[in-house]
């Protein structure tokens, strides 16, 4: 099980920690994720609110070179896998987009990297059966409310990828972990995505949607797989608190995370420190796989 | 009945057409094609007619109970001579060509007969499983044997079955578990418990020790946890037991073989040996079972501790065998006592069940030290009182035996128990719960570990050394141990017991080493348990190595079948059970997403501490409370659990749970498919929430709430509890005019459901606050927009023009939030407590599927493909379709397809009309004239439905004496074959002339014993129905005697009013089969052609001197289809048919006579001509309407569409570079013109997307008040849109504004831009719409027919019988019925062609003979029954006074209820029978 892994540049900064999660995780489930030597910046939001073709050329650059490898590519962040997944679809369906990236890339690419979201790798290749084998701890009831956000499962037709409306997931993962998934109605509503900055009032306001549903919904926690994502819901607490009165003091915490408590990975690794809302309630709740019996 | 099988001319057609649907339209092409002379056959996929009509509560816009009009004409199929309906059956294949098709028809079993069942509902009572019901759409329960609805046709139930569930075909012994969960449930625990027996005589024994393979398979697994089978099973024989204990039963008694009967040996009396012997004693065999040990029992009794199975139980079970006649022969080894070859000298044939009685072996160093024992020896000197102990053991072995090893050993006192196995905790092959004792009981278990060596000291064992096992299995799965032989481990033990598996006892086979062996030393036999001996047979662990008991029951049951088969020579492999279990197909398991989670229950078990000083049973039996509860967590995989309580149940033994599915062959001239369509699956549009909010439900599922028969009794409430729910929002569109979801079209009937369902449910309940999101309001249809604008006024009722985006769920209260834009584009977001979605027609899926197999064409969305000219014609020659398949669309269009397709039939079979039609002859009618009342009472039981509450004998003697009556009898079913025989041998025997029967209904009854007084040469008018079940039994169930006395009154009351029964005769009237069709049209020439192509004489009278109408002006469809050569080509084959004869220049001067016999005079200029007919079709058109609107007249720029299309066509027209701006509902849709033209849309986007084609640059504005482009027509709305067309919409209240001082400039205040538009015209194009013609008033008054409000003819009723008029023999078709499109036309005027057919295809007609009289001496002339009859049947005759004409009375009984004078009688019903009853009644000295 080896892919070409794209941390994306997030992992770099204010998601490191979904980062050493996701490698720490996926060396304790054994798969191999070799990083992209030389990978660079997908475009993200600027590049795709701006030009077509930079928008396929950046993560078309990233692709080619994972073509190399001969293998899938491995993205653990939303944005990065839909521009990703984007590009193929791009380079797909419009030749002469692909006659354009051909122009910039100075080569053709013809879009048959198979782009895959950590998650998917998960399900999809390890299986829930082995992960559950491999499990030390359990969250032994925690209620997890999953949140997907915008760009994971959508457009469903060029991400392919879980109900785009009622996604499941991550939640079929909280469940193997012995955890209680939440059916609750903001799994993929938007949290202001990158607006982070620009317009923190936007953050603030939709933000606060999710997680006054997610609180009502009684969640412990919110587990997500997106460093946007993390950030708004995470971050933003203070200022709704702020703004609204409303203390919600939920822990934001990413899926590898999680998976990395319950698989016996340290908190260190795991980089746990770095989350805004302390995720210790979370911690408390694991439960030895024996201690059930 | 002819027979045309032999009949080898291939120009010779079939007289018979097959409808493939039994939905509204399959049954109206049926009454259609049956009642003028062709013989059909109606297919039907479920178990009753009446298709999506009969699951709607009311329809639009009549407000009419859709059951209550439906029901008659499906009981009208059902009794019909000449159409046989097939059930449960599909359309498989049609081979053949038009005229002569032979069709396959694949029909699965109801399992009840229907020629015995008379419905009477008693295996619905007490069948204990309810399922979700799809008639309600999941909102309710219905049993598993039940009628599909309650008025169903035919009125019968069924019963669904999916195969058999997983714990049955999981279960070696194939026990049918759900069968006695479903019992036991029932409280039934013998019943359960004999369930269990007829697979397992060790059902009390199983139901503790038993490893339930069951439980693993069971679906409930996946929600939460098994249903906990094993312990039901123990609960259920337990309660046996408890019953017999108490002397609540008795054991059944001994049975001793007769002497005659074949013997049987069995060796070995273990469970195989046990479960053959109980069969083969059951099956009449002399048994006789030879075991070495003292008692029967097997390792039930040596191997298994009694904490686990008490030796009492086992006792009772094998008592229960031995008193079936089984003789038991103790201390008798085989090999030593006896050999095979003398028992089978002895004997027709030999078992051998000898088990496994050897321990196996290590080998490993110091096996043979003092303390190393087998876990069997162990188990057995325990039993024996033998056992020795120690203060430490060591139990090697991960199985059920070493666990009990483990455990005795505690109980016998050893301080200290550990256990070793090589396999992994997961991995163990013991029980759970037996793993688990083994732990609270404080024994120490290392997995993964296996021994190296045992140590020892003096012979004596001292210690284990263990090593390491790595892996069990190999990658084959195979057991094949390795080890790490580097990792050990010590422990001390004084004692080591081995329980790694059993082997054969080599001594046993001393005296027949002849049988073959394996290498384990297993006997070798065949798949039927024969060994290579003659007549010896084996089986259990013997044969196959170590297994569970219910293995061992499973082999025995194999074993005593082929040993049967054997003896009485017959075949082994043909009809075995164990191949007749079919397993449910994995897609059809329930679906156990939506299930909520219920615990497990869990039985209690003695403490520890109590539980390790003694061998009493640890676990305990549930108690009833928790073994109900549990029954309820079965999930009825199979749905039927053939748990055989209808087959108890039925007392006239309909039920056959055996019944199999057959293939039947038909010949037929040509098919009509009517399958309908499906309800798209509205959890496909995620973002509403379908499938995961309880309270968004669909928009049938709204209806079954809506109807007073559905699950809620018509209460609106909330699916997720919490009460009403008194703010509803319709979302519309949900699955059409939806690109995203591959359904681009509009379905043309939901606005209309919607609004009529928010009117009914404003009815329903007070406080209703409803709002409908809607993107157009398409109410295109007759006077449906009038019903929208009477919605609008509603305070209550509000219409939200927007499409929601999204549904949330607010978590506690489970109220919805749905989120729109408002017309501002303002975000909102709204609360509502039950959200209705409005989900589209889609025939997808299951239909499509089907239907392509026939070869048949579909369109891209999966719809039969036809065009705009030939509406009704499939791809495939002969073979035609109606109804929603064809197109979206409502009842009124379906049932006018339906005729019109039956039409079509008739067209391409008309010469062999009246070839395979049944015509019943009865015996010449008894003349009773001079007869005095001689009348016979029939009081029936109905099974239990009367007798249980009447008491029907006392019935029958009470009325015995009554005047007139000279038979009465009670009878079971009255209604069955062998009654309905008697009655007409005591009519012969008793010369009886008046009958009464007291029983369910007239209404389902009447027919048939009116049928059997013709059968025995009685009037049918000399029959008489006392209801004493629908209106006594069923309604006084709990005051038995009153009942009885009503029950005698209402015979006595018949009695009464039987002895002035009069016979009655109608008149045959003698039928003109000729035709005469009003209007020169489209729709007149369509039907007169079609009419002359059935061969019927057809005048066509056309008032001007060109045939055509309006059709003369247009070019094309909106599909492109070329109306001018199509019209050329029509108007040549009418004028050159020589059936048709042609009145051009010619109106109608008059009027007379009636169905069958029509006297028209006509007037030709100065001429006058006399046709005579036997129907009339009116088709006299509409025409476009015209306006001063608009400065129309006064600016050349300005043109009608219908202007606009003649210059398009004749390439006259130029947008000059400027813009086009078309104005929509000119004239329309307004106070003067309340109703919608239906056509003006599709015309503009015809028209516009014309002028984009020609020149893609022109700017055209469509300004529009609701699109309603229904249908496939949407598309091309989407098409103009992108084309380029802007659709501006405008309100009624601000329409546009023209004028022409610079130009032509038109402005327009949208609801949806904030600021007025202005554009300046190079051409303004009007819709004006459709009126009807002026002459319209005339005619009517001449034909008697009635028009509405907006001067459009009224047809018999909206929905049911849109071409008939309410006056026989006269029929309505084109635009004179209302605005339609050409397709609609055409449809409608074939469908009017049928119906006339059904008159002209007589010779004869039968005029009722319960029709009103008029006693001349009292008519005072007020004229009174002229104005109140809606048939136009009484005159006014030459003495100034009323006269009934026969022909047109319809028996309703209006004239005679409001004559004023009392003049008017109608037939049967006469005032004087009734007063005798009353006087029966109410007499002085009432008996009862």
């Amino acid at each position: 099980m080896k892919y070409a892994y794209y941390p994306g540049c997030a992992s770099d900064s204010t998601a490191r920690d979904q980062h050493t999660s996701c490698v720490a995780v996926a060396r304790s489930l054994g798969i191999d994720l070799a990083e992209i030597a030389g990978w660079i910046c997908c475009g993200t939001t600027p590049a795709h609110q701006t030009d077509r073709v930079l928008a396929a050329s950046l993560p078309a650059a990233n692709l080619v070179r994972a073509q190399k490898m001969g293998l899938d590519i491995v993205v653990t962040c939303a944005a990065c896998y839909s521009m990703l997944k984007m590009a193929n679809h791009e380079v797909l369906n419009h030749p002469k987009v692909r006659e354009h990236v051909r122009e910039v890339l100075g080569q053709d690419y013809d879009g048959s990297v198979r782009v895959r979201h950590f998650v998917e790798v998960l399900l999809e290749d390890v299986e829930i059966d082995r992960i559950r084998k491999a499990l030390k701890h359990s969250l032994n009831g925690l209620k997890v409310a999953c949140y997907y956000g915008c760009l994971l499962v959508r457009p469903p037709e060029v991400n392919q990828f879980d109900d785009p409306e009622n996604p499941n997931s991550l939640d079929r993962l909280v469940t193997a972990m012995g955890g209680e998934s939440l059916d609750w109605p903001h799994k993929v509503e938007c949290c202001g995505g990158a607006l982070s900055l620009t317009r923190t009032d936007v953050v603030v306001k939709l933000s606060d949607a999710v997680l006054t549903m997610a609180r009502a919904a009684g969640a412990d926690c919110v587990a997500v797989a997106c460093p946007m994502c993390q950030i708004n819901l995470d971050l933003r607490q203070r200022d709704i608190k702020k703004e609204t009165g409303r203390d919600h003091n939920l822990p934001i915490i990413y899926i590898t995370q999680l998976l990395g408590l319950c698989l016996g990975i340290s908190a260190e690794e795991l980089g746990l420190e770095k989350l805004m809302v302390s995720p210790e309630s979370v911690v408390k709740r694991l439960t030895r796989v024996e201690e059930l019996v | 009945m002819n027979n045309n099988n032999n009949n080898n001319n291939n120009n010779k057609k079939i007289g018979a057409v097959l409808v493939q649907g039994g939905g509204i339209a399959g049954v109206q092409a049926a009454l259609d094609l049956a009642n003028s002379g062709f013989k059909v056959y109606l297919i039907e996929r479920s178990a009753a007619i009446g298709g999506m009509m009969a699951q709607l509560d009311k329809t639009f816009p009549t407000g009419d109970c859709a059951t209550c009009i439906v029901s008659p004409k499906l009981v009208e199929c059902a009794r019909n001579l000449n159409i046989e309906i097939l059930t449960l059956s599909e359309l498989h294949s049609i081979e053949g060509e038009p005229g002569r098709f032979t069709v396959t028809i694949k029909k699965s079993p109801r399992y009840v007969d229907e020629k015995i069942c008379n419905a009477c509902g008693d295996c619905t009572v007490v069948c204990p499983v309810a399922i979700s019901d799809r008639f309600n759409r999941g909102l309710g329960t219905r049993k598993v044997i039940a009628k599909q609805y309650v008025q169903a046709v035919p009125n019968l139930p069924a019963i669904l079955k999916l195969g058999h569930a997983p714990c049955k075909t999981m279960c070696p012994a194939n026990i049918n578990v759900q069968g006695y969960i479903q019992l036991i449930k029932k409280k039934e625990y013998i019943k359960a418990v004999n369930l269990i027996r007829e697979r397992n005589p060790l059902s009390a024994i199983c139901g503790r020790v038993c490893t339930h393979p069951c439980e693993t398979a069971c679906t409930r697994g996946q929600v939460d946890a098994p249903v906990a089978i094993r312990q039901l099973k123990r609960f259920a024989s337990d309660k046996e037991m408890e019953m017999v204990a108490s002397g609540q039963i008795t054991l059944p008694a001994e049975k001793t073989p007769s002497p005659d009967a074949r013997k049987v040996a069995i060796v070995g009396a273990g469970p195989s040996g046990l479960t053959v012997a109980q069969d083969l004693a059951d099956r009449g065999y002399a048994v006789t079972v030879y075991e070495a040990r003292p008692a029967a029992g097997g390792m039930l009794r040596w191997g298994i501790p009694e904490y686990r199975l008490p030796e009492k139980v086992l006792d009772y079970e094998i008592e229960l065998i031995r008193r079936k006649g089984v003789t038991f022969v103790f201390n008798c080894q085989m090999g030593k006592d006896i050999s095979i070859d003398k028992l089978r000298e002895d004997h027709d044939a030999v078992f051998i069940g000898v088990g496994l009685q050897k321990g196996t072996i290590l080998n490993v160093k110091g096996e043979n030290f003092s303390g190393v024992v087998q876990g069997l020896d162990f188990l057995k000197a325990i039993k024996d009182g033998t056992a020795d102990i120690k203060d430490s053991v060591f139990v090697i072995g991960g199985g059920n035996v070493a666990i009990d090893v483990a455990l005795s050993a505690k109980r016998l006192g050893a301080q200290e128990v550990q256990m070793a196995c090589l396999e992994s905790w997961e991995e163990m092959p013991a029980n759970e719960e037996e793993k688990k004792q083994a732990l609270e009981e404080g024994i120490t278990i290392h997995t993964s570990w296996g021994p190296k060596r045992i140590k020892g000291s003096e012979g004596m064992v001292n210690g284990i050394e263990l090593k390491k096992c790595t892996a069990v299995f190999d990658d084959q799965k195979r057991f094949n141990p390795t080890y790490d032989e580097t990792t050990t481990k010590d422990f001390k033990t004084a004692m080591v017991i081995l329980a790694i598996g059993s082997r054969s006892d080599p001594s046993l086979f001393g005296t027949t080493a002849d049988l073959p062996v394996n290498q384990r030393r297993n006997i070798i036999v065949d798949q039927y348990g024969l060994t290579e001996k003659d007549g010896v047979f084996a089986g259990g662990e013997i044969v196959t190595g170590p297994a569970t008991v219910i293995e061992a029951v499973a082999a025995g049951k194999r074993a005593a079948e082929s040993i049967d088969r054997y003896v009485r020579k017959e075949d082994q492999r043909t009809a075995r059970f164990e191949n007749t279990i079919a397993p449910v197909a994995e897609e059809f398991l329930p679906s156990t997403a939506e299930v909520a989670k219920r615990p497990r229950a869990q039985a209690p078990e003695l403490p520890v501490e109590q539980r390790i000083n003694s061998f009493a049973e640890i676990e305990a039996t549930f108690s009833e409370e928790d073994a109900l509860a549990e029954t309820e967590r079965c999930l009825n995989c199979a749905l039927c659990s053939e748990c055989r309580e209808c087959v108890a149940a039925c007392e006239k033994n309909a039920i056959n749970h055996a019944m199999e599915g057959q293939m039947i062959e038909l010949e037929v001239g040509s098919v009509i498919l009517t399958p309908g369509f499906e309800e798209f699956p509205a959890a496909k549009k995620g973002e509403f929430g379908f499938g995961r909010y309880g309270n968004v439900i669909t928009n049938v599922q709204f209806e079954r709430m809506l109807s007073a028969a559905g699950p809620f009794e018509g209460h609106i409430v909330r699916p997720s509890g919490g009460g009403e729910a008194k703010r509803i929002a319709f979302i519309q569109c949900v699955g059409s005019r939806d690109s995203n979801c591959g359904n681009d079209y509009c379905s043309s009937v939901c606005c209309m459901a919607t609004i009529k369902q928010a009117m009914v449910a404003r009815e329903h309940m007070e406080g209703l606050d409803a709002t409908i999101f809607y993107m157009d309001i398409r109410a295109h249809g007759k006077d449906f927009d009038q019903y929208y604008e009477r919605a609008r006024s509603e305070t209550n009722i509000h219409f939200v023009r927007s499409m929601p985006s999204r549904i949330v769920q607010v978590p506690d209260t489970k109220n919805l939030r749905v989120r729109f834009a408002h017309e501002n584009r303002e975000f909102e977001e709204r609360e509502f407590d039950l959200v209705v979605l409005a989900t589209g027609i889609d025939p997808k899926t299951s239909v499509t599927e089907r239907i392509s197999r026939l070869g048949i064409e579909l369109n891209g969305f999966g719809f039969c493909a036809t065009n705009r000219l030939l509406p009704l014609t499939t791809s495939r020659p002969g073979v035609f379709v109606a109804g929603a398949f064809q197109e979206p669309k409502d009842i009124p269009e379906t049932v006018t397809q339906a005729s019109g397709a039956a039409s079509l039939a008739m067209e391409l079979l008309a010469d062999f009309r009246n070839t395979l039609v049944a015509k019943k002859s009865y015996p010449d009618e008894r003349d009773i004239t001079d007869e005095e009342p001689r009348i016979g009472v029939f009081v029936c039981h109905c099974g239990i439905n009367i007798a249980s509450v009447v008491d029907v004998t006392q019935v029958v003697d009470s009325v015995k004496s009554q005047p007139g009556v000279v038979f009465a009898k009670d009878s079971m079913f009255t209604c069955s074959d062998t009654s309905l025989s008697e009655i007409k041998e005591k009519i012969r025997e008793y010369r009886l002339n008046r009958i009464v029967v007291a029983s369910c209904t007239p209404r389902t009854h009447e027919p048939l014993f009116r049928e059997t007084l013709r059968e025995a040469g009685l009037n049918p008018y000399l029959f008489e129905l006392a209801n004493i079940r629908d209106q006594c039994s069923w309604v006084h169930p709990l005051n038995p005697k009153e009942a009885t006395n009503k029950a005698i009154d209402l015979v006595r009351m018949s009695i009464a009013r039987a002895q002035s029964l009069a016979p009655l005769g109608g008149e045959s009237l003698e039928i003109n089969q000729s035709g005469l069709v009003i209007g020169g049209g489209m729709s007149g020439m369509t039907a007169a052609l079609s009419l002359a192509d059935q061969g019927f004489k057809t005048s066509l009278v056309e008032r001007t001197d060109r045939l055509g109408g309006n059709l003369l002006n247009l070019y094309s469809t909106l599909e492109k289809d070329d109306i001018s050569t199509f019209t050329a080509s029509l108007i040549q084959r009418v004028e050159n048919h020589p059936n048709i004869t042609v009145y051009r220049e010619t109106e109608l001067a008059r009027v007379a006579g009636h169905i069958g016999n029509f006297l028209v005079s006509l007037s030709r200029k100065e001429e006058k001509i006399d046709v005579a007919c036997g129907a009339v079709i009116v088709a006299t058109g509409a025409k476009p309407a015209e306006t001063s609107e608009f400065l129309y007249g006064k600016s050349k720029q300005v043109l009608t569409q219908v202007e606009l299309e003649k210059q398009l066509h004749e390439q006259t027209f130029s947008t000059g570079g400027g813009n086009v701006v078309m104005i929509q509902c000119v004239g329309s849709r307004n106070p003067e013109h309340p109703y919608c033209s239906r056509l003006c849309c599709s015309m503009a986007v015809k028209n516009a997307l014309s002028i984009k084609e020609k020149d893609p640059d022109a700017h055209v504005f469509v300004f529009y008040r609701d699109v309603r482009t229904y249908g496939f027509r949407e598309t091309y709305y989407k098409k103009a849109r992108e084309a380029g067309v802007i659709f501006i919409r405008y309100d009624q209240d601000s329409p546009p504004k023209i004028s022409d001082a610079n130009g032509l400039v038109v402005t327009l205040d949208s609801p949806d831009f904030p600021e007025s538009l202005e554009i300046e015209a190079d051409h303004v194009v009007l819709s004006t719409g459709v009126i009807p013609g002026e002459d319209n008033k005339a005619l009517s008054n001449m034909l008697k027919v009635p028009l509405n409000a907006d001067g459009f003819y009224v047809e018999a009723h909206l929905k049911l019988r849109p071409v008939d008029f309410a006056s026989e023999g006269i029929f309505l078709c084109g635009l004179a019925h209302s605005p339609k499109f050409v397709d609609e036309n055409i449809s409608q005027a074939r469908a009017a062609a049928a119906r006339a057919a059904t008159v002209l295809s007589k010779t004869h007609l039968d005029v009722g003979a319960q029709v009103s009289h008029v006693n001349q001496n009292k008519c005072i002339s007020c004229m009174t029954c002229l104005k109140v009859c809606p048939y136009g049947a009484p005159l006014v005759n030459r003495d100034q006074k009323a006269e009934i004409v026969g022909a047109k009375c319809m028996g309703c009984g209006i004239c005679a209820a409001e004559c004023p004078a009392c003049a008017i009688q109608l037939s049967h019903f006469e005032t004087g029978q009734f007063c005798m009853m009353l006087d029966t009644l109410l007499a002085v000295g009432n008996p009862s």
